[in-house]
This record gives C-alpha cells, sequence and structure tokens, in this order.
C-alpha cells in the first residue's frame, strides 16, 4: 500500500515539474530569453584580445574567474573536512588485498592508462581552441589514478601518493592560483586580469600571460584530480 | 479561453525523469550509499534541464573557428553552470561517502532504519537515566 502511494506521489510531482518546466521555452521558438545569446563586451573584448576561442573556457577563466575560485574552495574544503574525519584510518595505512586479481584486467590497464594520462593533459592544454578545460582534464587524470588502483592495488597509489602528499598538492595549488590571481591586483589592476608588466617587451609579457592562463587551468586540473584520487582513499578506509 | 497545451520536449521529459528517479531512490532506499547515488542522479536530470534550455536545433557548439562568424552558438552560460554544478557534486559526494564510512567504522551498519533505531534506543536510555 505504501508503495502505491509513493508511486502516485512521485506521477504528480513528475507532472507538475514537466508542466512547470516545459512553460520556461517552447522547442525551437527562436525568440525566447534562453536561446538569445547576447555576449557581454567584456566578453567579446576578452575573446579577440587573447585569441581564446572556447566560449565556455573564456567564461571560466576571464568573465567568472572567481566563481571558478569558490569552487575550488568548494573541493578543498571536502578534501580538509574528509581527512579530519577520516584522519585515523587513512594514517595507519595497512595492506589491503587486490580487489580483482586479474591479469586480463592489469594488461589493459597498462595500454589504456598512458593514453588517458596523455589524453587528460591534452584537454586541459588545448582547451582554449577546442572543447575541454581544466575541470574535463582533471575529472579524466583522476579517473584513470582510481583504475591504476583498482588494477594493481591500493598500495601502488599509497606508496607514490600518500594522502598526506596529496594535501600538500591540492594546498600548493590553491595558493598558486591565488598568488597568481593577485598579480594583477597588486600591479593596480582587477583580480585574475592576468596582467603582466612589459618589462622585457610586448611579445614575452604576452607569452608570460598566456602561460599565466595556462598555469590556471593547469592548477584546476591537478586539483579536481586529487579530489577524485581522494575518493579511492575514502572507500579503501572501510577495509581497514 | 485558450487552452494551453504544453510542447512535447524529449529533453525536458528526460530530466524529469531521472530526477524522479534519483528522488524515489533517496526516498525508498534504505542503505546510504545507494542515497548518495540516489542524489548523483537527481544531479544527472539538473544538468540535462540546464543544457536542455540553453540548445536549440542547429545551433552550433560555442566555439569560434574559421568561418564561423556568422553562425548561432548555444548559450554557453548554461554549459559553464553544469560545469561548476559536477564540482559541486562532486565535492558533495566525497564528504557524504567519509561520513558514510565514518558511521559504519561507529556504528557497523549503513542501514538508515537500524541507526534510527540505535538513536531512538539511545534517546530512551539517556532518559530512563
Amino acid at each position: 500500500m505504501r508503495k502505491y502511494f509513493t508511486l502516485l506521489f512521485l506521477i504528480f510531482i513528475g507532472t507538475v515539474l514537466y508542466y512547470t518546466v516545459s512553460k520556461i521555452s517552447e522547442e525551437d521558438d527562436m525568440n525566447s530569453s534562453t536561446y538569445i545569446f547576447h555576449t557581454s563586451s567584456y566578453l567579446n573584448d576578452r575573446v579577440s584580445e587573447t585569441g581564446i576561442k572556447n566560449l565556455v573556457e573564456a567564461i571560466l577563466i576571464e568573465y567568472r574567474s572567481l566563481d571558478t575560485l569558490v569552487i575550488i574552495i568548494i573541493l578543498l574544503t571536502s578534501v580538509i573536512s574528509v581527512s579530519s574525519l577520516l584522519r585515523s584510518n587513512i594514517e595507519n595505512v595497512v595492506k589491503t588485498e587486490l580487489l580483482l586479481d586479474n591479469t586480463v584486467l592489469k594488461t589493459i590497464a597498462l595500454f589504456i592508462i598512458p593514453l588517458c594520462f596523455l589524453f587528460s593533459f591534452y584537454i586541459f592544454y588545448r582547451s582554449d581552441l577546442y572543447p575541454g578545460g581544466g575541470f574535463q582534464g582533471g575529472l579524466m587524470l583522476g579517473a584513470s589514478i582510481i583504475t591504476l588502483g583498482f588494477a594493481f592495488g591500493g598500495d601502488i597509489i599509497e606508496k607514490k601518493l600518500p594522502f598526506t602528499t596529496l594535501i600538500y598538492i591540492i594546498s600548493v595549488s590553491f595558493i598558486l592560483i591565488t598568488l597568481h590571481g593577485s598579480i594583477g591586483f597588486i600591479l593596480g589592476r582587477n583580480f585574475f586580469s592576468y596582467y603582466f608588466p612589459e618589462i622585457f617587451g610586448k611579445l614575452e609579457a604576452d607569452i608570460i600571460r598566456y602561460y599565466l592562463r595556462k598555469l590556471f587551468v593547469f592548477n584546476i586540473a591537478v586539483i579536481v584530480s586529487m579530489v577524485i584520487s581522494s575518493l579511492f582513499y575514502i572507500m579503501e578506509g572501510v577495509e581497514k | 479561453m485558450k487552452i494551453l497545451t504544453p510542447p512535447i520536449n524529449f529533453y525536458y521529459i528526460g530530466s524529469v525523469i531521472l530526477i524522479i528517479i534519483g528522488f524515489y531512490i533517496v526516498v525508498e532506499r534504505h542503505n546510504l550509499i545507494k542515497k548518495i547515488i540516489g542524489i548523483n542522479i537527481m544531479e544527472t536530470g539538473v544538468f540535462l534541464f540546464l543544457i536542455a534550455i540553453g540548445a536549440a536545433q542547429g545551433n552550433r557548439a560555442p566555439i569560434y573557428t574559421s568561418g564561423s562568424g556568422t553562425d548561432i552558438f548555444v548559450n554557453p552560460f548554461p554549459q559553464f553552470m553544469v560545469t561548476m554544478g559536477i564540482m559541486i557534486t562532486l565535492g558533495i559526494t566525497t564528504f557524504g561517502l567519509g561520513l558514510v564510512v565514518k558511521i559504519f567504522k561507529h556504528h557497523k551498519t549503513i542501514d538508515a532504519r537500524r541507526l534510527r533505531n540505535m538513536m531512538c534506543k539511545h534517546d530512551d536510555d539517556n532518559e530512563a537515566n
């Protein structure tokens, strides 16, 4: 009886949700406000000035870079809270047995993981011209690290990347992001304006600004991959 | 009086179905890890909806290529918001799983009903004392 009531309630919620949602914008109605994309003049200037062709990436690192910083703070907070919750069983490293001791899995992992690393690097390095970005590349990097852990056992990851090192890497990346965001702030521009003065010349300053942006995306990718690797440690904690 | 007839948009239907499935899992399942999976499925539905309201048929991905000056792009802002949302989901999942592991270490169960009974018993004992 209870199940029927639950189902009826869910169907009611679903109908109400769909009715509300379908009011927002109708399909293929080009005059609807959600389809018309008004780029702000700031974004247009930035796209023509910096040469970033990918608009989502341009929003992420130029137009809404402070939002990106807040998201990184959320990720940092989650990892710090997890480390404080599970401090005792993460620090006592106990040898765990392999979940699946499978030769086929190991051989395939040996072929796939280097390709995954390479492709994730490509995704976040060329994100200004092609689809991708720091978050996507970081997700892929973290997934390949977890695959490594499942194929060859958690001991490899615990030896090469202990949990304390993981926390250090995340903290250093976060400090780097805030530091190089505040370079422009110190020199009289906006926060995250990636400004660098033309001390050595115009071309050199442009190159340094380009690599400041790349550093930002790289640090995002590192933080995201480390957060996903921390998931592996959390689930390992069940065994101990 | 004009009768309102909402058009059929399959992306919206899909997102509503995903949200309902996630809600059902959160309400009906008692395993805490399954509840976290349900929250993730609900968020997937929300992401699909956000992407769907920014997209229209025939519009291109928001990347400038040579000779694409006059084309219409899909709205890149919902895509940006979904990227942010996925990261928030990741943070919530990490924290939630950490809490579940901690609960398992203390109470040796992750069944929500048993945990509730344990807490009720604990309160009764406290009142008796």
